[in-house]
């Protein structure tokens, strides 16, 4: 369970204020906002990274600024934008890397660490990747390879910032099942996507930002209208259905009746 | 074991027989040639297994000053490409090194000034250590002052411009130097040389290199996790701050005690972590032996060859430079892949 309480993010102006959301366990929660709308900042602000200007944070209860940031990691993972990584690490190697927080200041991950994040890349159909470099991969295989890392941290708590921006459409779908799957079984899930469609189909929750403030929350079906969504994005938008399933679209201007 | 295991252990052992092999060979080469038979005479009766009337001369020339200088070349290339693969992670920048961040100059600086006013080997050897640390520091805050689209490219102009700075100090204290006594010393030390060595500056440079070795082992995992940069290290559990500042510490000490000892000696530090990366991959457990061992490896070659090459000693920094240079270029060419 992730609260915010009129929080304020930004670096040193605001970009997004009086915030007041609960991102619940069991539940997939989308974030959805035009671009610098502060997804990317929030997010920052929910991992400790930056600092709120005002408000606050907490997990489970706690509030974020009390937790250590080995404390912290152990509850909530982080799959950030697609990253540069200078270093040619393996796959494996990447996934590791999320078990930080469960080995020792001065160890190396053990058998129990490769276990899981052996498991963590089966579990995502990526274990043939796994002594592959990841600079080498695709930008959908890293994003899946990140994904497992976070899966590995032991967490039961996630942030995701636009998991599919680089995905092509299979890929895509596959890691929203995955993540879909992860709030049901449990994990508090927070993801920001610029596609309404995938809110609408996966999402339990959906929040939404506008020019810094919260515009609308609550329960996907409900909130996201063609009206809410045309305000949002400041065009024209028609939201339909393939085989019962809703799929929005925005309207070239050339084809608007 | 997985196959990188199995790869890694199979280049620490060659480069370990590689290591015993040359130390060998530099033992017996040189102005006083030793002769195999008297080599192994000479081994046997140190590790107590024969009491031999060897050579007297020759056991003054292995004990004096073959071997402290075999020793020496091994420590300062094991030490400047362990400092080189620290400084590579934790700037998360495979261009920079000792020499590119300005650290063996600053450090060069410290301890010309230690010799200018005709300091101890430990007082040079922290005049030199304060010397680095501090190029270091003004080049990491220049660099992250400086917000622009490629860190890579400030950080090394950063160390370029901070390393010049020192040079012409290091000028400034040439020309205040006795030119009769300090000027030589200053002059060819600068150059790189283990010519000088004895069994003294061994002893004082050791301690140093080995405690600045201790992190660098402890901390070999989160060395990975930090190379990653700090937003992510930091949601990964770690806080990156402390253990970066002691790392780089670490590092700059190293250099430092491999400067006070040999001089400014270029481009190994820079090349020898690449090459190992290129044997058995980023991972730091690995990294930092594989390195260790090659630098080794390179600088007893090249000290070997520097001293052996012509009647008189050629300094090591340029045999250094006219090796490191086109292999620098030659790994341009061959790893631009991961450096977007």
């Amino acid at each position: 369970m992730i609260e915010t309480k009129a929080l304020s993010v930004g670096y040193s102006q605001p970009i997004l204020e009086d915030l007041s959301v609960t991102f619940a366990p069991g539940q997939l929660h989308a974030l959805l906002g035009p671009n610098g709308c502060g997804k990317t900042t929030l997010f920052k602000t929910l991992m400790g990274l930056l600092p709120p200007l005002a408000g606050s944070v907490s997990l489970h209860g706690k509030p974020l600024s009390s937790l250590s940031d080995l404390e912290r990691a152990r509850q909530i993972a982080y799959v950030p934008q697609i990253q540069q990584h200078v270093f040619p690490y393996t796959a494996i190697e990447m996934v590791l890397m999320g078990r930080t927080a469960h080995v020792g200041m001065f160890s190396t991950p053990s058998a129990e660490d490769h276990d899981s994040a052996e498991a963590a890349l089966a579990q995502l159909q990526i274990a043939h990747l796994a002594h592959q470099e990841f600079t080498k991969l695709s930008g959908g295989q890293r994003q899946l390879v990140i994904l497992a890392r976070a899966l590995a941290q032991g967490a039961s708590m996630l942030v995701l910032d636009e998991p599919t921006a680089s995905l092509d459409f299979g890929n895509e779908i596959r890691v929203l099942d995955e993540v879909a799957r992860l709030a049901t079984d449990g994990w508090t899930v927070v993801l920001s996507t610029h596609n309404p469609t995938h809110a609408m189909q996966l999402a339990n929750q959906v929040v939404v930002l506008k020019d810094g403030r919260l515009l609308d929350q609550g329960a996907a079906k409900q909130i996201l209208t063609e009206d809410l969504l045309n305000t949002l994005y400041d065009t024209s938008i028609g939201i339909g259905s393939v085989d019962g399933l809703p799929v929005c679209v925005a309207k070239p201007k050339a084809k608007r009746s | 074991m997985d196959r990188t295991d199995t790869v890694t252990a199979v280049w620490a052992l060659s480069l370990g027989a590689l290591l015993i092999g040359l130390s060998l060979l530099a033992a017996s080469i040189g102005q006083y040639p030793i002769s195999w038979d008297d080599l192994a005479q000479y081994i046997a009766a140190s590790i107590g297994m024969a009491e031999g009337p060897l050579d007297a001369t020759a056991s003054l020339v292995l004990t004096e000053v073959r071997l402290p200088r075999v020793a020496a070349a091994i420590v300062a290339g094991a030490v400047l490409a362990s400092a080189g693969a620290v400084y590579q992670g934790m700037f998360r920048n495979p261009l920079v090194s000792p020499d590119i961040l300005g650290v063996s100059t600053g450090a060069g600086l410290g301890a010309a000034l230690g010799i200018l006013l005709s300091l101890s080997i430990v007082m040079i050897q922290l005049f030199a250590f304060v010397g680095g640390l501090l190029t270091v520091a003004v080049v990491y805050l220049l660099a992250s002052r400086i917000q622009r689209q490629d860190p890579t490219l400030i950080l090394v102009l950063s160390g370029i411009v901070i390393g010049s700075l020192a040079g012409a100090s290091l000028s400034l204290v040439k020309i205040l130097a006795d030119p009769y006594d300090q000027l030589p010393a200053i002059t060819f030390w600068l150059l790189g040389s283990f010519a000088a060595i004895d069994r003294g500056d061994l002893t004082a440079a050791l301690p140093a290199c080995l405690v600045a070795l201790v992190p660098m082992i402890l901390f070999r995992w989160r060395m990975n996790v930090l190379s990653l940069g700090d937003e992510e290290a930091k949601s990964l559990g770690i806080n990156p701050g402390q253990t970066r500042v002691i790392l780089i510490a670490a590092a700059t000490l190293m250099t430092s005690a491999a400067v006070a000892i040999a001089g400014v000696i270029g481009w190994v530090g820079l090349v020898t972590p690449h090459i190992a990366r290129m044997m058995v991959g980023p991972n730091f457990s690995r990294l930092l032996p594989i390195s260790m061992l090659l630098g080794a490896c390179f600088m007893l070659l090249v000290d070997t060859v520097a001293r052996t090459l012509t009647q008189t000693e050629t300094p090591i920094g340029i045999l250094t430079a006219f090796i490191g240079a086109p292999v620098f270029v030659w790994l341009l060419f061959t790893t631009r892949r991961g450096w977007q």
